[in-house]
This record gives structure tokens, C-alpha cells and sequence, in this order.
């Protein structure tokens, strides 16, 4: 029977969640923009004050919910709300923007219950533009908070690229709830 | 919230009419004024143990899905929205302008007339639209 599974997409304001649930949705997405009055924190027009929701549905017929979290800390309301009853997170972070290291840590910090059961995979973008930090940075980043989490460089607005790291995410998830059952038989 | 966007002449006159709502409805609790996207504005009253930037976020999320399932269902446009508490409602409402829209947030007691309240808050939400939209 198929199930149905609810994944978040997160980071921080203009890294590109709205655009990646946009490029792989295949319903047309729910989106919540309204205008930006913040132009001091991002330049961009529109920002996500609730939530985005689009669907996939994978080759055995199981579908997938995405859920993309609003960027800004004064959501964090949502960001709780959004991620109970959450399979997996996936954390967007622009590489252009100022500390992108330090922004990832703060959205594995604030999805800490997904990221520590290997629930979650980080995408960086825009590393055309601004190649460093490098990947290798970002990972060395969360092996030193404890964590194994894959970082990719993606660029967001090609679906190809978002459904890589989902295709990841749901191969890691399904790895550790064997792995899980197989403890829990022992 | 870039805050030049507001000057302090304009926030006066728009607290001024949220005081006036507070004063008009005596089961009014509080009135808040925020940008759509979540920013406050201005308030008076009291906002029990929250506090305005909260409030002023969650209305921005709860008046933005409320307007997405409303053109979800085809409902043409969200008036405003109402969440009825134990101990009173909170009714949101977006402010049009065309350069500033806003959104009104009216918390009440328990024993408030619900057709007052909606009266009272639209006439505060016409007086807030057309100072900004003259600003």
C-alpha cells in the first residue's frame, strides 16, 4: 500500500526553498509570499511568512508532502509546527550570503531531532558565484558538531537537483529505520 | 521591518486609532497593527504574555494560509479571519493600501458582541487604510 511521507525544506530568507518545491512539485505548490519589507535583511521581493507545500509521488507510488519552512527567525513558531510528524529536513543554504557556515549550523541546531537520526541532507547553492566556503568545509563543519549528514552543491531551480537530495534523504531514512527494526529484534 | 518606511508622524496617527478601538469596545483586550509580512507596527492594550513581534509574526502566517486556502477553495478573497478562545476571539484583518497593506489584529474578552467587534474593528481598519494610503 502506498504511504505518504512529509519532508521539510529549510534555511534561511531568499535560500531558495519556495523555488525548490517549485521545481519538483507536481501539483502547482501552495505558497504563502507576501511582500518584503525587510530589505535591509534580503533584497528580494516576495518572502514565505507561513509555509510552501507542493507533492511528488515516487516510482512505487509512494507520495511525498513538502512542506518549506518561512526563512526569518521570527517564524520560528512554524518551523516547531511545521516538523512534527516530519520524516526528513533538508537544509538550503545560499553560498553568496554573509556566514553561510554559521547559517547551517543554526537550521541543524533548530532541526536537531531529524538531523541527529540521519534524517537530513544539505544543499548549497550558488556555489558558481562564491565557491568558498567549499564543500568539503561544510562537511568538516558538521563532523565537528558529531554529525554525518551529506552536503551537495545544488543549483535549486533545477528539479534534477532537488530530487537528487531527495532520492538521498529517503535512501539514508530507510537505512536507519532498518537498521533500527534490526536493533530492536536483537 | 525597514522602519524609515514609517514616519513618526504617521505611527502617532495610526496608534491614535487603535487607541480608539480600545476605548469604544470596552471587551476589546488589545490591538495590534502589523505588516503582511509580520513586522509590528504599532499596538496598545494588553497582549497578555506575548509579545508584539510574536503576534505581529503569527498574524502574518495565519492571515497568509487562511488567504491561500481561501483561493484554494475558490472563496474570491479573505476578509478576515477569527479564532475563537476560551476566554475571547482574536480577529485578524487585512488593512488595503496600495503602498503599505497591513494587517489589524483585535483581541477580545470573553463576553464581546461579535457583530460590534466587526463593526467597531472595520471602522478602525477604513481610518487605518486611509491614512495609509494618503501617507
Amino acid at each position: 500500500m502506498a504511504q505518504e511521507y512529509k519532508l521539510i525544506f529549510t534555511g534561511s530568507m531568499g535560500a531558495g526553498k519556495t523555488t525548490a518545491i517549485a521545481a519538483i512539485s507536481e501539483i502547482a505548490p501552495i505558497k504563502t509570499e507576501v511582500a518584503n519589507t525587510d530589505r535591509q535583511a534580503h533584497s528580494k521581493e516576495q518572502t514565505t511568512v507561513a509555509m510552501d507545500y507542493g507533492e511528488v509521488q515516487l516510482e512505487n507510488g509512494d507520495r511525498l508532502r513538502l512542506y518549506g519552512t518561512p526563512g526569518q527567525e521570527r517564524f520560528r513558531f512554524m518551523w516547531d509546527i511545521l516538523q512534527q510528524g516530519a520524516l526528513g529536513v533538508i537544509i538550503l543554504v545560499d553560498n553568496t550570503q554573509s556566514e553561510p557556515i554559521a547559517t547551517m549550523k543554526h537550521y541543524v541546531h533548530s532541526f536537531k531531532k531529524l538531523v541527529s537520526c540521519d534524517r537530513a541532507v544539505v544543499g548549497v547553492g550558488r556555489m558558481d558565484e562564491n565557491p568558498h566556503p567549499s564543500l568539503e568545509d561544510f562537511s568538516q563543519a558538521l563532523e565537528e558538531e558529531g554529525l554525518d549528514v551529506p552536503v551537495f552543491a545544488v543549483d535549486i531551480r533545477k528539479g534534477d537537483d532537488v530530487l537528487l537530495m531527495l532520492d538521498v534523504l529517503m535512501n539514508r531514512i530507510e537505512v536507519w529505520e532498518m537498521l533500527n527494526q534490526l536493533e530492536a529484534q536483537a | 521591518m525597514d522602519t524609515n518606511q514609517i514616519s513618526d508622524s504617521l505611527q502617532l496617527r495610526l496608534e491614535m486609532d487603535l487607541k480608539k478601538l480600545l476605548a469604544v469596545n470596552d471587551q476589546v483586550r488589545a490591538v495590534l497593527l502589523a505588516t503582511t509580512d509580520g513586522f509590528e507596527v504599532a499596538y496598545c492594550g494588553d497582549l497578555g504574555s506575548s509579545t508584539p513581534s510574536n503576534i505581529s509574526a503569527m498574524t502574518s502566517s495565519m492571515l497568509s494560509l487562511a488567504i491561500a486556502m481561501v483561493n484554494e477553495t475558490g472563496l474570491s478573497s479573505c476578509l478576515n479571519l477569527m479564532v475563537e478562545g476560551g476566554q475571547g476571539r482574536a480577529i485578524i484583518m487585512s488593512v488595503p493600501s496600495k503602498n503599505k497593506p497591513m494587517l489589524l489584529t483585535v483581541l477580545t474578552r470573553e463576553q464581546v458582541s461579535l457583530g460590534q467587534l466587526l463593526l467597531d474593528a472595520k471602522i478602525t481598519v477604513k481610518q487605518l487604510s486611509d491614512k495609509l494610503e494618503n501617507c
